[in-house]
């Protein structure tokens, strides 16, 4: 892996050259010169274009940058309103379980609702579910042995 | 607006950070193999470089809902300093090295006509490390850890990284010019 990348050099040149051969960069090198006959005026000529016609650098993926930034965007979006229906789902079905889920608020008191549910097929969902449940220091001699949900794995 | 609108926030900006930076070392990795013929090396290499710049993007939205989200409550030295953080030392110290590792890539990579192409290619090379240590952050911080397909994502990707730098060491092209600069020598 100690090669210098000959590949990337190629591309960057091609890439160059592409920007170059633009409409606007291929009129005052290749065509017209010739048309008027002497270097003077070619010179003259080259010049005498100046930048301002010129429009603006085409990306050579301009449009695939367009497409995946929409994809990004439309996923960041997408992602983040899964994981809130997820977690208002998970929410709502947790509720019979709890008397009144309060929302996460970590200077919440201790939480009084966190009394183990009383319903056991429930109880595995219950305490991700509603992060006031698994909330800071509730010292309840209940189930020492059992595995303690960190308190920071809220939502789904 | 919720309060638990930012931690949303965060998550998904660090899972698309994350999916947008893997697919940045997929793409460079297909820069170099060739192992798809009929892709253009300057399309390539522009689709390289957006997503490494859109990267750094969501990488910033990924801080900010961090930032602006009071649960966990980061400081900025928990930005700035790997494993001193009180949640998860060490996945989230992993998450702040990846973060400079990108930063570092992106810079030298916007300065690449500056700089001495050594330099540059040294630094670049830092990007199996940041697709490595970024992907174990997230499947060791992360709270989609347990979710299946984000695993399978991290999986997959890290397969076909895998697979592909293999191809890249391993190329007869490259053979080929090692052993032309040899005779060269």
């Amino acid at each position: 892996m100690t090669d210098p990348t000959n590949a990337l050099d190629q591309a960057e040149r091609i890439r160059r050259l592409q920007e170059r051969r633009s409409p606007s960069g291929r009129t005052p090198t290749a065509a017209t010169p010739r048309a008027a006959g002497t270097v003077a005026e070619a010179g003259a000529h080259r010049t005498a274009a100046p930048d301002r016609t010129r429009p603006r650098r085409r990306h050579p993926a301009a449009a695939t940058r367009w497409l995946l930034g929409g994809l990004s965007v439309a996923s960041f979006f997408t992602i983040a309103g899964t994981l809130a229906v997820a977690n208002v789902g998970s929410g709502t079905a947790a509720q019979p379980a709890t008397p009144a889920p309060a929302p996460a608020v970590i200077t919440a008191p201790p939480a009084v609702t966190a009394a183990p549910p009383s319903v056991s097929n429930t109880s595995a969902a219950t305490p991700a579910a509603i992060p006031s449940a698994t909330a800071p220091a509730a010292p309840t001699p209940a189930a020492p042995s059992a595995p303690v949900p960190h308190t920071t794995t809220r939502g789904s | 607006m919720r309060s638990q609108t930012w931690w949303y926030v965060a998550r998904s900006g660090g899972i698309v950070a994350w999916a947008l930076a893997s697919l940045a070392v997929i793409v460079g990795l297909q820069l170099s193999t060739r192992l798809v013929r009929r892709t253009q090396p300057a399309w390539l290499l522009d689709v390289h470089r957006f997503l490494g710049g859109f990267a750094v993007a969501f990488l910033g939205v990924h801080l900010l809902g961090l930032a602006v989200d009071d649960f966990i409550g980061f400081g900025v030295g928990d930005f700035v300093v790997p494993f001193v953080s009180s949640y998860e030392p060490a996945a989230v110290g992993l998450g702040v090295i990846a973060m400079y590792l990108l930063l570092a890539v992106e810079v030298t990579s916007l300065a690449m006509r500056r700089l001495p192409r050594r330099t540059w290619y040294a630094v670049h090379l830092s990007s199996y490390v940041l697709f490595a240590i970024a992907t174990v952050h997230g499947l060791t911080a992360g709270t989609d850890r347990h979710n299946a397909v984000f695993q399978w994502a991290c999986l997959l990707t890290a397969g076909l990284v895998l697979m592909m730098t293999l191809v890249r060491i391993w190329s007869p092209r490259r053979a080929a010019r090692a052993a032309a600069r040899s005779d060269a020598d």
